[in-house]
């Protein structure tokens, strides 16, 4: 018979086309043609996901004979390397799921994403957690349940992306991924459905990318943050700063990016904060979000850091502070992009940050470099044309030669 | 004194019609099947390299999208970026049928990162499609009897639950 050019391709192309598709719909590919009829058994990346197969009466024995169906069918000479797998609503014992992952835990996987709601326990097979070929691993939870309990003996020699976000003592993960460069780690709080209590996290010192979200601190405990990453390029840290919360870190010389989310109720908890700039010194680009620019208000003279390669900074006041933003401009040599929000309608701070307090060094009367010949744009979010604030806008407009927009968005 | 000279050597390639396009050698580095060739001849490749399966008009989009990840690729600064404006631009500006004649080249030609990119637009345009779709898109024949139909419904009955909407 005649075969349409597509079908004569080989079946890896094939495949290739299959993998990008979620599981359910390449398998259904094979009542496409005789052709296609045996094709998706050679995929090496399965995304499976119970959202789609729940209606209906007992949907969830035939989820559970689906994915029996698909490990057994698969032709074994083709060795499963992505495997995805999201049970939201799934109740079955988690011995299924335990007995799906042996089934896909081989030499030649290399990433391994769970996302599961399961009202269970469930301890990841150790084959999995030393899987010497396993690049990247994502444990995942919905709601209301924490299914990954326990980590005996962790040994990822390849891993070189994880993303937790549960309530999970990451620090056998952390401690046993050697040459980790990707992490994203999101601790939830105590009001959460669990809640588990981290004195000390370590990131590993080989991190590249770091997304840390915690929330899991305490007053009454001590939390200790260690993030020893000299080869760091992107932070993005979201934390609670209670009173026995100790940050330390290295300095970071490759840095490009970082956005900083710093809540805070007294301005003791933060006295790192300001340290942390200088090690963020030679970023590219800044976002001080929330609190976090109140941190460097803390009554002690701060000293502003210089930022000689900084290109983007983003700063959130809470309230407008010509001295304050022009000591920061005047360290930034480079600087081409400025956004100043001011946080006029929402409160995210406790008030313990009145004006007076604000101590802030008396900017240099020349005009900063990075004024004249660097900066091209300008935002400023919730614009209210106070007296300070209009001023300032006029310095840039006289002063910026080489601006070339300017966004303000007024606040009502 | 070292000279180094900044005129790449070029390598030319010839179309189906005839067409003849001159490509540096570190784009054609990239067309694993050129570069072959030419590591098969012993002498330098002087003469075009004639390709029987692909036309001008792939070829000249291949080699565009090349040129443009190269480009891309030595300016670090915003090179992911740019290349996912790009990636999307060229995925909206095809047809069906050009991205079917450009995978059946690219194919050919053994440019991976290229084919790679155009499976994964093929998977999102038939995504959450009826299999009369997918049919039509490939030009498949279906040569299943009925009765050898049903009975593959049967089998893998739970995939096609919710995906014959449209």
């Amino acid at each position: 018979m005649k075969m349409d050019r597509i079908s004569l391709l080989p079946n890896s192309i094939l495949c290739d086309i299959l993998s990008y598709l979620p599981t359910k719909e390449a398998v259904s590919t094979s009542i496409l043609s005789s052709r296609w009829r045996h094709v998706w058994k050679e995929l090496q990346v399965l995304d499976i996901d119970d959202t789609t197969s729940r209606p209906g009466l007992g949907w969830e024995a035939r989820f559970a004979s689906y994915v029996n169906a698909i490990l057994a069918r698969r032709n074994a000479d083709y060795p499963i390397q992505k495997f995805r797998l999201t049970c939201y609503e799934y109740s079955e014992r988690s011995l299924t799921i335990l007995t799906w992952l042996d089934a896909v835990n081989g030499p030649y996987l290399q990433e391994l994403y769970l996302c599961l709601e399961v009202a269970c326990e469930i301890d990841l097979p150790e084959a999995i957690l030393t899987s010497p070929s396993l690049k990247s691993l994502v444990l995942k939870h919905g709601e209301y349940f924490d299914c990954y309990e326990k980590f005996p003996n962790v040994y990822l020699p390849s891993l070189k992306n994880l993303e937790l976000d549960g309530c999970v003592d990451p620090s056998k993960l952390l401690s046993g991924s050697p040459v980790l460069e990707n992490l994203m780690l999101i601790v939830p709080n105590k009001d959460y459905g669990c809640y588990v209590y981290i004195p000390t996290i370590q990131m590993p010192r080989t991190l590249k990318r770091l997304i840390f979200e915690d929330n899991s601190t305490e007053d009454n405990n001590i939390s200790h943050r260690v993030i020893d990453t000299p080869s760091l390029e992107y932070l993005y840290m979201k934390i609670i700063a209670k009173s026995k919360l100790q940050v330390s870190f290295s300095d970071f010389p490759n840095m490009v990016e970082a956005h900083l989310h710093i809540h805070h109720g007294r301005v003791e908890h933060v006295l790192w904060v300001p340290k942390l700039l200088v090690a963020l010194r030679e970023t590219k680009l800044l976002a001080l979000k929330h609190c976090a620019t109140e941190c460097l208000f803390n009554g002690v003279t701060f000293e502003f850091p210089e930022f000689p390669r900084l290109l983007n900074l983003e700063l959130d006041v809470a309230c407008f502070n010509t001295d304050f933003l022009l000591n920061f401009l005047h360290n930034c040599h480079v600087l081409e992009d400025l956004v100043v929000h001011v946080l006029k309608s929402v409160v995210y701070c406790e008030l313990y940050f009145h004006r007076s307090q604000f101590y802030v060094p008396a900017p240099p009367t020349m005009v900063s470099n990075c004024v004249t010949s660097h900066l091209k744009s300008f935002e400023f979010r919730e614009y209210e044309n106070s007296a300070d604030e209009r001023e300032f806008i006029e310095y840039l407009l006289q002063r910026g030669l080489v601006l070339k927009r300017v966004t303000i968005h007024l606040y009502y | 004194m070292s000279g180094i000279s900044d005129t790449e050597r070029m390598i030319t390639l010839k179309t189906v019609e005839g067409t003849l396009f001159d490509v540096k050698s570190s784009i054609a580095k990239d067309i694993k099947t050129v570069q072959a060739f030419i590591d098969d001849s012993d002498d330098d490749v002087t003469s075009p390299i004639p390709l029987p399966n692909v036309f001008t008009r792939e070829l000249s989009r291949i080699l565009d999208y090349l040129n443009n990840h190269h480009r891309f690729r030595s300016d670090i600064e915003k090179a992911d970026e740019e290349m996912a404006r790009y990636d999307a631009e060229f995925a909206k500006s095809m047809s069906h049928e050009e991205l079917k004649a450009l995978i059946l080249a690219a194919n050919y030609l053994n440019v991976k990162d290229l084919l790679e990119f155009l499976n994964q637009t093929v998977a999102d345009v038939i995504q959450n499609k009826s299999v009369e779709f997918v049919r039509n898109f490939f030009g498949i024949e279906n040569d299943y009897t009925p009765e050898e139909e049903e009975k593959l419904r049967n089998e893998n009955e739970w995939a096609f639950n919710g995906v014959e909407q449209d």
